[in-house]
């Protein structure tokens, strides 16, 4: 499957991030002031006086060995750094997909099926609106709402215990949620409304049969397919936005773990959160083209 | 750009075409006439800045912060007693500015390549098509943010970012339609009656296919204005003390207990820009759609 | 209200007029059309594409494009009229109407198997147990003539040729047990052979289970082999009918005889065809009188003027032609 050559194109493409860095990212991470000695020293332990495909070996050879390296600020492997972070993030994602599937497939379906009529106009309205919305916007003005002002959800922070983390994980996610609303609910719509048109619908009302079983056997099991991969690729998208979400709401993920990687200029740390991402992204669709096979006969390996 | 369309037959036995041209659908539709009053209002609130602004976007005035709206300042100050209209007209230019000035590589890039791999296909293609996918295999703002980290914060920054990234999405709509195209009865005939595959590609094909990314670029527009503001909020957009829609929602995120207009005015500013261009945007694709 | 007539007609179509919005006006792609087929007959209603009988047959079964209505008329099927309420025209237990698509694998669900579209109606109409509806569905299979049943009742669509699919079409609008069979250019996109096939398919069915079929076509040759009665659909209109062997060979309409002309015949393959003059009007914006002027050799002032309907022009013939008497071409082999 094509899931191969782009697994290499991440690995290599995270490899190179580093050497993007104009100048010397030694020298970037020590600062101006640093001594040529300290310099030195962090080159070799980052493996950057080796020539190019030794480095590119090493690294390989790490990430067999699930070694991302370490850390240059925490001191600490990049691994551990993760894993203690990523069930969070993790759980935002699990629940912001929850919440835009419970919000957009209602809302594609009553635009699909009334179409041209009033509550088609709204919900396509309301989702142009959204498309001019910015996440980082819409998570402040949630929280002024809802927790400054209805004080329903704490502000910031994720809580303590399970309860509790979930508690505060609504807001995060419902925002992520909305974030990719507007484009899952157009997209969501259209392949509904091809389904609707299709002529396979138009054989099945003719046989006489009730509407909700045309509805339910017809529509939906034909819509679910293109559903499942657009889906998949919002949720892509929606891992991306959960970065500068866990900003806002102040949420110790890998989101927060990368941008102040970017202040501490902790680049093994920055470059073993990409890959992570990258993988998770990779692992969404790879899921999504099974459950696809699983519904769509004409997809299947003979 | 025009479409014809038959409405009848004159007594000569001849059929009566209309042509509809570009700007007569334009006026028809909806959707194209709002979005393009809307973004040009702003558009030209902004370019009129100077003269609308009353008050420099950086003079501090210690004696009002965080004011809500007065008869001096019409949106309040800020937490440095900088005026918030005066911020949010020149943060609107500079990131629209970027915004607009960021997309124009990765539209002529993207559909420059598009063009190439859908007319040659083969090896090229593939190649250029994996690389396409593992772009894409980064979430989005992962990948940009990653960038901007590595190659630092700032314009150039921002510039490069997008440049590597944004043209993927232009290269397979323009290679789809360029092969769909390439495949057309009226190509052959064009190559066959000996015009060189250069002029076939220039003059024949790529009028056909652009208009899909001409629709694209303003939803893409929207996308990289959302993008530069983002990474402001992050700090790691244009540098202060260019104002900046993101940079003000960040440093007035510390004060939300007290005053949210910081926080809200840039916020609806930006809502404002980016639905018209979206609108636009949607309107371009009712117009450019083939009858 | 419902017409009783002694012999009831299987389907009996009165002044149907359709109405769509395209590109912000309002079109009529169907206007004023009536006709009625008994049992047992064969009705081919040709035309252009886009002159309005595909749309017919949709109107009568209740399965118009969003925002199309049927704006007048009504469909009596045996003596019965059908509400024109989407709800229940054509459907419910009482549907007696079925209707064969042009595209079978647009026309079939892509995700059920071959026999569980063809059990559905059986299972769930008709009120059959799941072993009958299977049984019933095995025997459909072999009635439109597929070889080996049993393997192929799990078969999905994509996975059968293009002769098969359209049998099973076929099968799938047989098993809710019509009376009457809407076709709509069902052997279009198959091959020669093929569409030969399934022409003699229809015609047993015809005889032996004593359907009514409408074939809506715009090919002249398909018509003659499988109907016995013709209407020529023009511009949403009736413009002619009759049988087909009588239209065929003296046609009452300039049109008819313009379709004619510009057939390929093979049994003349030295005569050069002639195509009629001007092109189909655009809809929105049809001329006044007869539709048909602006491209006709018999045209006269009077043709831009008035209304035409269709009148009888002999036995069992009617023209929608004001100089339909001036058609005496003599007799055209068929």
């Amino acid at each position: 499957m094509s899931a191969i050559p782009v697994l290499a194109g991440v690995i290599i493409v995270t490899f190179l991030l580093l050497r993007l860095v104009p100048g010397n990212p030694a020298r970037e991470v020590l600062g101006i002031h640093a001594s040529p000695r300290a310099v030195d020293a962090l080159t070799r332990q980052l493996g950057l006086d080796q020539p190019i495909w030794r480095q590119f070996w090493r690294y390989l050879d790490g990430l067999f060995h699930a070694n991302l390296g370490d850390s240059i600020y925490y001191h600490s492997p990049v691994v551990s750094l993760i894993a203690t972070r990523i069930g969070l993030t993790g759980a935002l994602v699990a629940l912001a997909s929850a919440f835009s599937v419970i919000i957009t497939v209602p809302l594609a379906a009553l635009a699909a099926t009334h179409q041209n009529r009033p509550s088609d106009h709204a919900v396509r309205a309301v989702s142009l609106f959204g498309l001019g919305m910015p996440t980082f916007w819409l998570g402040i003005v949630l929280g002024i709402i809802f927790g400054l002002r209805l004080h329903w959800f704490p502000v910031g922070g994720q809580g303590s215990g399970f309860w509790g983390t979930l508690h505060a994980l609504i807001l995060p996610a419902l925002c992520a949620a909305l974030a990719i609303a507007p484009v899952l609910i157009r997209s969501l719509r259209v392949g509904m409304l091809d389904v609707l048109g299709a002529d396979y619908i138009a054989t099945a009302r003719a046989k006489g049969l009730r509407r909700w079983r045309v509805t339910l056997v017809h529509v939906v099991r034909n819509a679910l397919i293109p559903s499942v991969t657009l889906l998949a690729v919002n949720i892509a998208y929606l891992i991306g936005g959960t970065v500068v979400i866990e900003q806002v709401f102040d949420l110790n993920g890998l989101g927060t773990l990368m941008l102040n990687s970017i202040g501490n200029r902790d680049f093994p740390v920055i470059q073993g959160v990409t890959l992570v991402y990258a993988l998770a992204v990779i692992v969404v669709i790879l899921i999504s083209d099974l459950v696809t096979a699983r519904l769509d006969p004409r997809v299947r390996l003979r | 750009m025009s479409a014809e369309a038959v409405i009848g037959v004159d007594d000569a036995g001849e059929s009566i075409v209309a042509r509809s041209s570009f700007w007569s659908r334009a006026r028809r539709s909806p959707t194209f006439l709002v979005g393009g009053s809307l973004t040009s209002l702003i558009l030209l609130i902004l370019f009129l800045a100077p003269v609308l602004a009353r008050h420099n976007p950086d003079t501090l005035n210690l004696t009002s912060l965080l004011s809500g709206p007065t008869s001096q300042h019409w949106l309040g100050t800020d937490d440095l007693g900088r005026d918030e209209w005066a911020r949010v007209l020149y943060g609107g230019r500079t990131d629209i500015e970027v915004g607009v000035v960021t997309v124009l590589f990765p539209l002529i890039f993207g559909v420059a390549i598009g063009t190439f791999i859908g007319y040659v296909g083969g090896v090229v293609d593939t190649i250029v098509m994996r690389v396409v996918d593992v772009v894409l295999a980064f979430p989005f703002y992962v990948l940009i943010i990653a960038l901007v980290a590595f190659i630092g914060a700032g314009v150039h920054g921002i510039f490069l970012a997008f440049g590597l990234t944004d043209w993927v999405v232009y290269a397979r709509l323009t290679r789809s339609s360029t092969i769909v195209a390439r495949h057309q009865d009226w190509v052959a005939a064009a190559v066959n009656g000996g015009v060189p595959r250069w002029r076939v590609l220039l003059r024949h094909i790529i009028p056909n296919t652009i208009s899909q990314s001409l629709v694209y670029v303003m939803s893409d527009i929207v996308l990289v204005i959302l993008a530069v503001v983002t990474l402001g909020y992050l700090g790691l957009g244009l540098q202060p003390p260019s104002p900046d829609w993101g940079a003000m929602i960040g440093e007035g995120q510390a004060y939300i207990f007290t005053n949210q207009w910081q926080v809200l005015i840039p916020g609806i500013a930006l809502l404002l820009t980016g639905t018209g261009f979206s609108l636009l945007g949607d309107g371009l694709a009712d117009v450019l759609r083939p009858q | 209200m419902s017409v009783v007539s002694a012999a009831v007609s299987a389907l009996a179509v009165e002044d149907l007029s359709v109405e769509l919005p395209r590109d912000g006006t309002t079109i009529r792609p169907v206007n004023g059309v009536s006709f009625t087929v008994e049992r047992g007959r064969s009705l081919a209603i040709v035309g252009e594409s886009g002159s309005g009988k595909s749309v017919t047959l949709r109107a009568i079964l209740g399965l118009l494009p969003k925002g199309g209505r049927v704006t007048s008329g009504h469909v009596a099927v045996e003596g019965r009229t059908l509400k024109e309420s989407r709800r229940n025209l054509g459907r419910g237990r009482d549907a007696h109407l079925s209707i064969v698509f042009q595209d079978p694998l647009a026309a079939l669900n892509p995700v059920l198997t071959v026999g569980a579209q063809i059990a559905e109606a059986p299972r769930f109409v008709l009120g059959l147990t799941r072993r009958a509806a299977r049984d019933r569905a095995l025997e459909l299979l072999r009635l439109v003539g597929i070889p080996d049943p049993v393997r192929r009742y799990d078969a999905y669509p994509h996975e059968l040729s293009g002769g098969l699919r359209q049998r099973v079409m076929i099968a799938v609008a047989l098993s809710s047990e019509p009376k009457v069979l809407l076709c709509d250019e069902p052997t279009t996109s198959l091959d020669v052979t093929i569409q030969a096939q399934v022409l003699a398919l229809l015609s047993d069915l015809r005889r032996d289970e004593g359907l009514a079929l409408v074939f809506v076509t715009h090919d002249l040759g398909v018509a003659a082999e499988v109907a016995e009665d013709l209407a020529v659909m023009y511009a949403g209109r009736l413009v002619e009918t009759g049988p087909v062997s009588e239209v065929l060979s003296s046609p009452k309409h300039p049109y008819t005889f313009g379709l004619l002309e510009s057939a390929i015949d093979v049994d003349t393959p030295d005569r050069i065809p002639l195509a009629i003059p001007g092109s189909l009007p655009d809809l929105s914006q049809l001329p006044k009188g007869c539709a048909f002027h602006p491209r006709c050799f018999l045209a006269t002032p009077e043709c831009t003027t008035t209304d035409v309907e269709l009148r009888s022009v002999g036995e069992g013939r009617a023209s929608a032609c004001l100089h339909a008497d001036q058609l005496t071409i003599g007799t055209r082999r068929s």
